[in-house]
């Protein structure tokens, strides 16, 4: 029996908190099938420079993956925000049939007899179609896997509710050393949605490594000390943990803004996620490495491949900039 | 040595032959490509062979039938089979069969070369990769 059935199974008396606990646990799906997708896209683009010896398998294998990732992110969308599931699986069927279509469509050119540098072989034809179809493309393009993600992102993002009834919860609050003017709560997500804690708890009990080096930041290094205006303050924080992740978000806040991170110390898992409304600039949190998107919908952000280390200080810079006062 | 290493390249995928033939002649190796498998078991049976590259996963004779005869006939000869990565199984399968090594696709043309080279080696040729 895997977590969440068992999760599911245990009773408790705050309902709430266990549906919490699984909604964040769902989420975490979600972000690792999009950076499994964003993989594969990369692995399309790459391979369509010509360097690689290929096959059709090799493109065919690549739209199935993308197709069956693609249907796990639908499968937790439904789940996170359930009202829009029809319209995820509708827009999903119309990437199943454009992917069907991409791979029995056999208009090609035979370049088998030609010969020259120009040459493209229809194996990359398709690659090149593919890569346009996933939105790897230069130009924009609508009806892309790329916007269809976007989409998805903003929908469960939106869609989610902040919980704020965690902040009456009083066991939950924890001291942090900048309470004076934020409360934070906190969620073991794989323990408190057993039992909550007996004792309220202080920062340092709780084992999360990337909690730690967000919250430390008396404990910065002096290269990571950059001084910059705070971009916003929030009342209230809401912080769900576990060993190797942190989920940050506001709540009871004229802004929202959501930080994830995966912090397991494997460069193809680990990534720092971050959702934040038009009105928060970006700009003053997070440095230039990180991928931005930005619609009307709000900003999206993200790193991802980054060395434990740079992990580590893009962390850390984040945790100063949110909660420490220089200005 | 003083000859040229031969080399039969068999993939039934046409873009294969036609990327690697260039790549492989610039070692100084005489290539034969190949794309229907039964023609290329014929070419073996009258013809030697330093090194087979084969695809792994062909219609009707496949990659483990080429492994097997040439096993069988023609024990000398270095077989280095290409897969695709979700064939690891049978990659596996080849490994106990005596394959010289593997190649999986996606790959690039310097990765086959220097398993080429190794395998030429191994037969006491001294082999470029430029």
């Amino acid at each position: 029996m895997n977590i969440l059935k068992k999760l599911k199974k245990i009773s408790h008396k705050n309902t709430g908190l266990r549906e919490f606990c699984l909604e964040t646990i769902r989420f975490n799906k979600f972000l690792e099938n999009a950076r499994i997708l964003l993989d594969l896209f990369a692995d399309g683009r790459e391979k369509v420079l010509g360097e690689y010896i290929l096959d059709r398998h090799y493109v065919i294998t690549l739209i199935e993956r993308v197709i069956e990732r693609l249907g796990m992110m639908v499968f937790d969308s439904a789940i996170l925000v359930p009202e829009q599931g029809e319209d995820f699986y509708k827009r999903y069927d119309q990437h199943i049939n454009k992917a069907r279509m991409l791979i029995i469509k056999d208009d090609f050119p035979d370049v088998s007899n030609q010969s020259g540098d120009d040459i493209i072989e229809p194996e990359y034809q398709l690659l090149s179609a593919v890569n346009s179809w996933f939105g790897n493309g230069q130009a924009p393009a609508k009806n892309t896997v790329t916007v269809f993600m976007k989409d998805l992102f903003f929908s469960v993002l939106h869609g989610v509710k902040s919980d704020e009834w965690i902040c009456g919860q009083p066991l939950l609050q924890v001291a942090t050393g900048y309470s004076g003017e934020s409360r934070f709560f906190l969620v073991d997500y794989w323990h408190d949605a057993l039992a909550l804690p007996a004792n309220q708890r202080v920062i340092e009990d709780v084992q999360s490594t990337p909690l730690h080096l967000l919250l430390h930041i008396d404990q910065v290094e002096e290269e990571v000390s950059t001084p910059q205006k705070r971009p916003f303050t929030s009342p209230n924080w809401i912080i769900v943990v576990s060993e190797n992740r942190v989920s940050l978000r506001t709540v009871q806040s004229e802004n929202t803004f959501r930080l994830d991170v995966s912090c397991n110390g494997l460069e193809q898992e680990d990534f720092i996620f971050i959702f934040a409304d038009n009105t928060i600039d970006l700009n003053n949190l997070i440095p230039p490495e990180f991928f931005r998107e930005k619609s009307d919908q709000g900003q999206l952000a993200w790193l991802l491949n980054a060395s434990s280390r740079d992990l580590e200080v893009n962390l850390m810079k984040i945790g100063q900039r949110l909660f420490k006062q220089h200005v | 040595m003083s000859r040229m290493v031969k080399i039969m390249l068999l993939d039934d995928e046409p873009i294969v032959g036609k990327r690697l033939k260039p790549a492989i002649d610039k070692m100084g190796c005489t290539v034969e490509v190949f794309e229907n498998p039964r023609e290329a078991l014929e070419r073996l049976r009258t013809t030697e062979f330093d090194i087979v590259v084969t695809d792994i996963r062909m219609e009707e004779i496949t990659g483990m039938d080429i492994l097997e005869y040439l096993q069988k006939n023609k024990p000398q000869t270095k077989v280095i089979m290409i897969t695709g990565y979700a064939k690891m199984d049978l990659a596996r399968e080849a490994m106990g069969k005596g394959v010289f090594d593997f190649i999986a696709k996606p790959f690039r043309p310097d990765d086959l070369r220097q398993t080429i080279a190794r395998a030429a080696g191994e037969l006491g040729f001294h082999l470029s990769q430029i």
